[in-house]
């Protein structure tokens, strides 16, 4: 059956081409300026160039033939051609395009001469093809025939590049497998652009549309771009270090073609520029294969990349045959027909296997890397569980109890083994809520608790729920510190237990002393509001112990409140009771007896603490906040009550003064002065030890004592000076660099100098200036005034001031104007 | 200066947060019951209040429930003696910032004051 085939094919092809003749031996040339011709011994020989015109002609046999035409192949590019006189193709004009090879004769074409006028222009001249005649159709089969594996290689061009295309923007959008699309689209332009060449290589095209223009530039086009492609496919599948100059390259092609495309466009198609520049497409194509060639060199011996083996192969073979060619396009060898397009068939071919390559690169790279990813996943699980164990361990040794449990309550698998010992049994999958809580009595509260935690959004809020819950639990007759954690990534809470029974029962004593020092505390410093509270509450349990409890609620609550801030805690815990009571309707006049009770039990406890009853001026003896200074002490970390207890033994040095004034209005009564309330002005709080100021605060008499007897003059003699009526008296009290200062001043007669200056001489006492004089009033034994009064005694007095304040490591000193006043400045440093 | 509206019915208790607040330099202003604190913050628009929960005439989660449906980014503290943590809870529910419990503890007043005004 095949070899049936094949000799009907056979039948077929020599009819076929016996329907034409070969136009071969009998050829004829002529320089043009020669007159005869001569024998043109072995055509398809070039002959030398003499750059003239050459003229070739052949006499067409006595053959029939029924639509006659002519086939020339293997022309040079500027050809005319004769049936004698009658010019039948003209391709002077059209510089660089390549003519079609089939061209119609008149059909009194028997015995006439088919001339061939040839341009020589640098080439040698002459043809290198067939020369044929026959039917047009028979031609053109021949010709198809022929041509066959261009038009094959076309087809098959044609077809990478659009499938490669569809690929491409398949990849593009689906996979976003950038890289990828790109291949396929640089592939698919190379495939393009071959086809575009080879196309403009193909003469049986050119029968069916005879634009040489067109085809010449097609295939032009189809040179520029080729190695666009080529490049851009070379610079995405492979990734070796030289990768940066392919990219210029690949850059400096796109501008090329673009540049050159721009000018032809400009200039029109007469000349072609692409031609005329083909140089520069030539030098780029040099270096591309010299970089790829590089490129493939690292792939090959130092990546062992099997994708640079194949390539290279296919560049290496292109490389001969660009070079072939080149080599035949400016004659420096013979060549008859290019072959390159077969090496770009195989550069294409080697193009998609690595195409393919890739692909399933990718995949196996993707199912490696999954399969890594499924063992790692594999060893990662192994290394939590360990981690898990060995975390379980440790928490196992921690002699805390972990557990954890999710928003149905349910308790986790993983816990600490201690959790064993605390519950006294297995706990995994029990309710957190019945286990941990079982001594809540308000099971209802925890659960809301819980729920506001779980349902909450916001991770601060789920914080302030966590605040809710107690610190200490007891579970099993035993006391733990409890801690929850909210753990965001599982959705658990976290509990931590911790057992404390121990330290409860000493903290709890602790607890319990702290709270009666800060009780302490809290009732002195606000001691007149305590006391007043206190009767008001006394009255208000007597005056409604038989009335409506239900309207006490509010009142009670209030109560609750204020006695907690004075940490009476064990009315506070009654009243709470009550309060509860009232709300569930349970209580009875017992329940306020008992509240009576507890009152006059915590003021009796409280009196004892203080030393003294609580119906009187607040006088803690000295020896009681010794005492509650001590105890502080013991309770480490407790600098604030501390510094309140100081605070109630150390005195504002203006609270020691004020019974001075009570004593100097008295005085002034006496004596018959007029005095208006002197003013203390205290512009810090200035504590003291009353200990230690007391005899100096005593002493403060004195002055006040002068200012009623000798500074203050008489209403009478007060009004005659022009000054107001009563005398005015200010003391002014402040801090100034760590020293007290007090100033007493008043608006009385001054210091009589001249006073001074007799009494100086009577007692024999030097003085320099005034100053030394007016300190003559703090020396013993010494008076101004003329007569000794009871009241101010025998120059007593100052002098005792001036050693109470030197006593304190102080100084004083005084001004005076005689007539307008006197002014006492004392100065005692605040550390004695 | 951030402006603090102490609402509380009892006074010693108004004077006890004050005490407290002094060294933070707060403008403190003061209602002595629920209305009078929803109107006061409409007035004033303070920073923060802290509320009592139990007062005459409105109570506090009524005020604050006020409070939040004139202005819901309202930082309000609740301040309830101690065990009446089931209406704080509704009270945060609703939406108070957060809550201080009777003794005041003068360290975490001013820390849960700073926390909730730097939220």
């Amino acid at each position: 059956m095949k070899n049936k085939f094949l000799m009907v094919t056979f039948i077929v092809i020599s009819i076929i081409s016996l329907s034409y003749i070969k136009l071969y031996e009998n050829w004829e040339y002529k320089w043009k300026d020669e007159n005869i011709w001569h024998k043109y011994e072995t055509p398809g020989v070039p002959l030398e160039n003499k750059n003239k015109i050459l003229y070739l002609r052949y006499k067409i046999p006595d053959i029939d033939f029924e639509d006659p035409a002519i086939y020339i192949t293997g022309t040079v590019l500027f050809f005319r051609l004769y049936v004698d006189n009658y010019l039948i193709y003209d391709n002077f004009g059209e510089s660089y395009f390549s003519a079609k090879s089939i061209f119609k004769i008149p059909t009194d074409y028997k015995n006439r001469y088919l001339t061939l006028e040839v341009k020589s222009n640098k080439r040698d001249v002459g043809f290198f093809g067939e020369v044929l005649i026959g039917n047009e159709k028979e031609l053109l089969r021949h010709q198809i025939i022929k041509e066959s594996d261009r038009l094959l290689l076309i087809s098959f061009n044609l077809f990478v590049g659009i499938l490669s295309l569809i690929f491409s923007i398949y990849i593009l959008i689906l996979n976003k497998n950038l890289d990828q699309s790109k291949i396929l689209f640089y592939m698919s332009l190379f495939s393009f652009s071959l086809a575009l060449f080879i196309m403009g290589l193909n003469q049986t095209l050119k029968y069916f549309f005879d634009n040489p223009i067109f085809w010449a530039y097609a295939m032009d086009v189809g040179k520029y771009l080729s190695p666009i492609g080529l490049m851009g496919f070379f610079y995405y599948i492979f990734d070796y270090s030289s990768k940066k100059y392919i990219k210029w390259l690949l850059t400096l092609h796109v501008l090329l073609f673009l540049t050159i495309s721009v000018i032809q466009i400009i200039k029109g198609p007469e000349i072609n520029f692409y031609v005329k520049f083909v140089i520069i497409l030539y030098s780029l194509i040099y270096a591309d294969i010299l970089f790829m060639i590089y490129n493939l060199y690292i792939g090959i011996f130092r990546f062992k990349d099997k994708k640079a083996y194949i390539f290279s192969i296919s560049i290496i073979i292109v490389s001969i045959f660009t070079i072939y060619e080149i080599m035949g396009d400016y004659r420096i060898i013979n060549w008859q027909r290019p072959y390159i397009q077969w090496s770009l068939f195989i550069l294409l071919n080697s193009m998609i296997f690595l195409t393919i390559n890739n692909v399933k690169e990718l995949n196996i790279e993707l199912s490696v890397a999954n399969k890594i990813l499924e063992n790692w996943k594999d060893a990662l699980e192994l290394e939590v569980s360990k981690r898990t164990q060995d975390i379980k361990l440790l928490l196992d040794n921690s002699e805390e109890g972990f557990l954890a449990f999710n928003k149905d309550y349910i308790i986790s698998e993983q816990y600490s083994k201690e959790c064993e010992r605390i519950f006294e049994e297995d706990i995994k999958g029990k309710n957190a809520l019945n286990l941990i809580f079982n001594s809540i009595e308000n099971k209802e509260f925890i659960k809301r608790i819980f729920d506001d935690i779980f349902n909450e959004k916001d991770y601060l809020r789920k914080e302030v729920y966590l605040t809710f819950l107690p610190n200490e639990l007891k579970i099993n007759d035993k006391y733990y510190k409890v801690k929850f954690k909210y753990i965001e990534y599982a959705d658990l809470i976290m509990v931590i237990l911790n057992n404390i029974t121990g330290e409860k029962n000493l903290k709890l004593k602790i607890d319990e002393e702290r709270e009666t020092l800060k009780k302490i505390v809290s009732v002195v410093k606000n001691y007149d509001t305590f006391v007043l509270i206190i009767k008001e509450f006394e009255n208000f349990i007597i005056q409604n112990i038989n009335s409506n409890f239900q309207s006490l609620l509010g009142s009670i609550h209030n109560y609750k409140g204020i006695f907690s801030q004075f940490h009476l805690n064990k009315l506070v815990n009654d009243l709470h009771n009550i309060e509860n009571k009232i709300i569930n309707n349970a209580i009875n006049k017992t329940d306020l007896e008992q509240i009576y009770n507890t009152l006059k039990v915590e003021i009796e406890k409280l009196e004892s603490e203080l030393g003294h009853n609580l119906d009187v001026i607040l006088k803690i003896p000295k020896i009681k906040i010794i005492e509650l200074e001590e105890k502080v002490k013991e309770l480490s970390g407790q600098d604030e009550l501390l510094t309140e207890i100081k605070k109630l033994r150390y005195k504002d040095l203006k609270d020691l003064i004020i019974p001075y004034i009570d004593y100097t209005k008295d005085l002034a009564k006496k004596l018959n002065k007029l005095i208006s309330d002197p003013v203390i002005i205290s512009k810090d709080d200035i504590l003291v030890d009353p200990e230690v100021f007391f005899d100096f605060t005593k002493s403060l008499i004195n002055i006040f004592r002068n200012i009623i007897d000798h500074g203050i003059e008489s209403p009478e003699i007060r009004i005659d000076q022009g000054k107001s009526e009563k005398g005015n008296i200010k003391i002014d009290l402040f801090k100034e660099n760590d020293k007290i200062n007090i100033i007493i001043e008043d608006d009385g007669q001054g210091i009589d100098i001249n006073k001074l200056k007799e009494i100086a001489i009577i007692n024999n006492i030097n003085y320099t200036s005034n100053k030394d004089l007016i300190d003559i009033i703090f020396m013993e034994s010494i008076s101004t005034s003329n007569e000794v009064t009871q009241i101010s005694g025998r120059g007593l007095g100052l002098n005792i001031v001036k050693k109470e304040v030197e006593k304190l490591g102080g100084s004083i000193k005084v001004e005076s104007v005689y007539g307008k006043g006197t002014k006492f400045h004392i100065i005692i440093p605040e550390v004695i | 200066m951030p402006k603090i509206l102490i609402v509380d019915d009892a006074p010693f208790i108004r004077n006890q947060l004050k005490l407290i607040l002094e060294p933070l330099n707060f403008d403190i202003i003061e209602a002595s019951d629920g209305k009078e604190a929803v109107e006061m913050y409409k007035k004033h628009l303070p920073d923060i209040v802290t509320m009592d929960i139990s007062m005459p005439v409105m109570d506090g989660i009524k005020a604050l429930s006020e409070i939040l449906k004139y202005d819901p980014k309202a930082k309000v503290i609740m301040v309830t003696a101690l065990g009446h943590k089931m209406r704080v809870l509704e009270a945060v529910e609703i939406g108070a910032s957060y809550y201080i419990v009777k003794p005041f503890d003068s360290e975490k007043v001013i820390k849960s004051i700073v926390k909730v005004l730097n939220k």
